[in-house]
């Protein structure tokens, strides 16, 4: 026996999350945008392989007056993934790979010792989206949403696809020069805004030893293992989880 | 005896009459694929629960789009097929959810997951700012559940997690877009309780061509599932067939007729026979009934060349040089007895559970009556100043066909059915190979089963036709059955509880909510959970007190099943019903999950049914066609008394000879050619029972005029084939299997006929 509309209902989980993780690419890749000339915010994103950054991020809840204030760095590898970890007030990193597995680890939890793998459609799902703007992939955001630049340091983005416009109502970008910042907010439908400032932004050389250079932006080694073989990892902690 | 008939003939006209004044107009004829279903559960809360919850899903169909713009497809498969009539699109989504979270808030404060209950439960110190210190850091995870209620409402997440705990326990697939590959998908809602055929198809017709345009206009691929396509595409099948067979046997009976007859006169009274017979059928079928089945008009073309015969003999016999007072008597007497046979030979249709077959049965013995009453009562008017037919030509062809069966000694003869009888039997003993797969009933179109099945891999989580019903009793609620069977489940190494999901997931028993709210008050209260996550992020206490205020009000609130089902029923199938003061809700299966076992344990736990449709009903349709088997010996055993009983003549019995010698061929010939038998086969043989025994009676009742007599049945039984011959072509299998059983049957009645009558001609001699 089918459940439609019980799948449907499982589409607003992943929608909400959509939003989430928009927060996220978004931040990224407005973060490198290097250039002083840009046509248009949008066109002014490049596309650099490897680079890390720090944010800062407030997220304002529709019934909350206060505001959540998080901050953290991340690193980026076009050939891999992502690596986003928020530092303060949680500890909890996320490894969102072009791979099947994603891989979670959240401090100050009785899980906090190893990584757990993130096997629902939903993740995966983020993972690619994620992924897709991070790498400035202009085809791709043109795609997914409508653009509109009020002047050559303002775009806005509306989802085309009315199931993201479920979570999300509007994407506002604002590209400072100088200093070089990026502001990102969010509007979401449900009325929860989130601000991100990216700043700090280290565009890496593409080398040889991709690992070296997550290792160098101080992400463990874990994560960094995660990063650049997912599957290794994922058959790793299926071991030891049986163990 | 006479005038009884005609005034039985008068009161059958005036019911066909009242019928076609009033009822024409809403003339409905059934497609249910349902219908030709057997009916796999014995008693009848069962069936009312199963017929409940099929009728819901046969009104839902699904479209699945994908592509790039997969997203803007559905909108606009959707914007454009609800504009058509009798059709809806399903709550979307966010409609879904918002109903669900409206009907929830209130009861929120009974409700518990497993998890948060233990945690409540437990004996941990400093429980509250633990609490407190996870809900903080869980607002700020980028991983964390959604909150589908607001801050204010929810701070910790709990009920949020609650609701969401229970969606994703429900379904894992949903719609799914890749960097270039978009997937959604859009459910629609029949409004219409039983559509006539003509609407069905101009629904699909439209639909169909919605579906090409968006195709067209965003390059993607859109994919169908549901019963009204299939459905629909049975009924136009048969339709279609009906009008080929239809056709063409009337066609093809008319020219026979009007070259033996020599005038179009004599043709007139078996088409009245048959107009009156099929109009009297109708009438009397869809009064019981309320409606047709399309079965029922594909078996009832047959009726054809049965209904035919009757004026065939009555017109040959008649028409005959040589007829006279004598001969209308034993003709009369014929008709009689061969009418009886035949009833009996159809009524035993009705013994089976298929309801399609009972129908079928009805109209068939309706059908024949009232034909037979035809030729009785108007016969005499219409073969005034008949011509005499072309019987000079009709001679030479059955003396030709007949001659090398004159080589027939009577030990030959004797010695070809005993031989027959013994292969035949030794067959049906040695159980030759059959099916009885009930997916035999339709012909779906490779492309309509391949759609179905891959929607079914993109959105289906749950076992297709495999589901645990539980039913209340006085004194053990849906909720004690559930979880007995769920601790049984536990106990098992294959299976896990949450391989099992229903209303009942949604809603703890009154008990439980009662426990739940006790358990949820430490967080409230002052200093509790909410109060310590209110300080850490530095939030004005208001939203706490606002809380607690909710909390004590919502005391006397419960959830009970009848009203989550209510509050649900324009969204989910009915999962949940009521009747003859009996609750009863269904437990889905999900995909994957070891079936092998559940049949035992719904043995274990009262009250609860492991239904699996596809096994049931193919058991059912085993224990039908040995039934019929049965049926069929029985059939020919009240034949062979009645023949006795007719001819006071224990050698009477010799005339079922026919019959049996035919069924023995066919037994022989499908186990020679490989054919499974299924319960078509078999129910084809009481036709061939009924033909074969109108041939003998007419060869015993008028043996007086032996040529006229191989010469009416040479006619009747080449009409009667083109139009059971004509339902071998059929493209629907159990159609086709009828008309083949029933083509090389009658042959062989036909030629067992012939046979007989030398040899009854020699013993009289």
């Amino acid at each position: 026996m089918k459940q439609y509309c019980f799948s449907l209902l499982a589409q607003i989980r992943e929608a909400i999350q959509i939003g989430i993780v928009f927060s996220l690419s978004l931040v990224a890749s407005t973060a490198l945008s290097q250039t002083n000339h840009p046509v248009s915010a949008l066109d002014s994103l490049p596309k650099h392989c490897h680079f890390s950054a720090k944010f800062d991020q407030k997220k304002t809840l529709k019934s909350l007056p206060v505001p959540l204030k998080s901050t953290g760095k991340m690193f980026f590898s076009c050939h891999a993934g992502l690596i986003w970890e928020t530092q303060t007030p949680i500890q909890e990193s996320l490894i969102l790979t072009r791979s099947e597995y994603q891989f979670k680890q959240q401090a100050e939890s009785p899980k906090s010792t190893r990584l757990e793998v993130l096997d629902s459609i939903e993740s995966r799902f983020l993972s690619r989206l994620l992924i897709g703007l991070m790498s400035a992939d202009k085809h791709y955001i043109e795609q997914t949403f409508n653009t509109s630049s009020f002047s050559t340091t303002e775009v806005s983005l509306t989802p085309k696809d009315s199931f993201i416009q479920k979570a999300i109502k509007e994407i506002q970008i604002t590209h400072h020069f100088s200093p070089e910042k990026l502001s990102i907010s969010i509007h979401h439908t449900d009325g929860t805004l989130v601000n991100i400032d990216t700043h700090h932004v280290t565009v890496l050389q593409d080398q040889d030893t991709h690992m070296q250079q997550c290792l160098d932006t101080g992400s463990p080694e874990q994560h960094c293992l995660a990063l650049f073989d997912p599957a290794k990892m994922a058959i790793l902690l299926n071991e030891n989880s049986g163990n | 005896m006479l005038n009884a008939f005609k005034t039985a003939f008068a009161l059958c006209i005036a019911f066909i009459i009242y019928f076609l004044v009033t009822q024409v107009s809403h003339l409905s004829i059934d497609t249910s694929l349902k219908d030709l279903a057997p009916q796999f559960a014995n008693d009848a809360d069962t069936r009312f629960a199963v017929d409940h919850v099929s009728t819901s899903l046969e009104k839902r169909f699904v479209l699945l789009a994908e592509g790039k713009q997969a997203t803007n497809a559905v909108l606009t498969l959707s914007k454009q097929i609800n504009a058509l009539d009798n059709v809806q699109v399903a709550p979307d989504s966010s409609q879904v959810l918002e109903r669900v979270l409206a009907f929830y808030k209130p009861y929120r404060f009974h409700l518990l997951s497993e998890a948060q209950r233990q945690q409540l439960q437990g004996n941990t110190p400093n429980l509250q700012t633990l609490i407190a210190n996870e809900a903080h850091q869980k607002i700020f995870q980028i991983t964390a559940s959604p909150r589908l209620l607001n801050f204010d409402e929810d701070p910790l997440g709990w009920q949020s997690d609650f609701l969401l705990s229970r969606l994703s326990g429900l379904s894992q697939s949903s719609a799914t877009t890749t960097n270039t590959l978009q997937t959604h998908y859009v459910v629609f809602n029949l409004q219409a309780e039983k559509p006539s055929l003509p609407s069905q198809q101009s629904l699909l017709k439209s639909i169909n061509q919605v579906i090409a345009d968006t195709q067209k206009e965003f390059d993607v691929s859109i994919k169908r599932s549901g019963v009204f396509f299939f459905a629909t595409e049975a009924a136009s099948q048969s339709k279609s067939e009906i009008s080929f067979i239809t056709s063409i046997s009337m066609v093809a009976v008319f020219t026979l007729l009007v070259l033996i007859f020599r005038n179009i006169g004599p043709v007139i009274l078996p088409f009245i026979s048959i107009a009156l017979g099929v109009s009297f059928a109708m009438a009397v079928t869809h009064s019981v009934f309320g409606a047709i089945h399309v079965l029922t008009i594909v078996f009832g073309a047959s009726l054809i060349g049965v209904v035919i015969d009757y004026s065939l003999h009555f017109f040959y016999h008649k028409s005959s040089e040589l007829s006279s007072h004598k001969n209308h008597r034993h003709l009369l007497n014929a008709l009689l007895l061969s009418l009886t046979t035949s009833l009996i030979g159809y009524a035993a249709l009705s013994m089976s559970d298929l309801s399609a077959l009972k129908k079928v049965a009805l109209f068939s013995c309706c059908g024949l009556f009232m034909a037979w009453l035809s030729v009785v009562c108007l016969g005499d008017y219409m073969t005034k100043n008949m011509r005499a037919p072309r019987q000079q030509l009709l001679h030479a062809f059955v003396s030709t066909l007949s001659q090398p069966l004159k080589a027939f000694s009577a030990k030959t003869a004797a010695a070809t059915f005993f031989g027959l009888v013994l292969c035949g039997a030794g067959i049906a003993l040695l159980k030759p190979p059959t099916s009885d797969d009930p997916r035999l009933f339709f012909n779906a179109s490779d492309s309509l089963l391949a759609q179905e099945a891959y929607v079914s891999t993109r959105i289906s989580d749950f076992e297709p036709g495999r589901y645990i019903l539980l039913k209340s009793t006085p004194d053990r609620s849906l909720q004690d059955i559930s979880n007995e069977f769920l601790q049984t489940i536990d106990r098992q190494t294959d299976l896990k509880p949450e391989h099992f999901v229903s209303l009942l997931n949604w809603v703890p028993s009154r008990s439980s909510q009662q426990a739940n709210y006790n358990l949820l008050e430490s967080i409230y209260l002052p200093n509790g959970a909410i109060e310590q996550l209110l300080s850490k992020l530095g939030a004005d206490n208001a939203i706490a007190l606002a809380l607690r205020k909710s909390y004590h009000n919502a005391k006397s609130q419960s959830l009970d099943l009848a009203t989550t089902a209510k509050a649900f029923e324009t969204i989910l199938p009915p999962l949940w019903l009521e009747h003859n003061n009996q609750e009863m809700a269904f437990i889905l299966i999900r995909k994957g999950t070891d079936t092998r076992q559940l049949h035992s344990i719904a043995e274990q736990v009262p009250g609860l049914d492991y239904m699996n449709t596809l096994a049931a009903a193919t058991s059912v349709l085993k224990e039908q066609r040995q039934s019929a088997s049965t049926l069929l010996l029985l059939a020919y055993l009240l034949v062979a008394g009645l023949l006795v009983f007719r001819f006071k003549r224990l050698s009477a019995i010799w005339m079922i000879s026919i019959p049996i010698a035919s069924t023995s061929i066919l037994l022989i010939g499908f186990f020679l050619t490989g054919n499974t038998l299924n319960l078509f086969h078999t129910m084809a043989l009481f036709l061939v029972l009924g033909l074969g025994m109108d041939y003998s009676i007419f060869v015993k009742e008028m043996r007086e005029n032996v040529s006229i007599t191989h010469q009416s049945i040479f006619l009747s039984a080449i009409t009667s084939l083109l139009s059971f011959g004509l339902l071998a072509v059929s493209s629907i299998p159990v159609v086709s299997a009828f008309g083949i059983t029933l083509l090389i049957g009658n042959l062989s009645n036909l030629i067992g006929a012939f046979i007989y009558s030398e040899q009854l001609s020699y013993y009289e001699q």
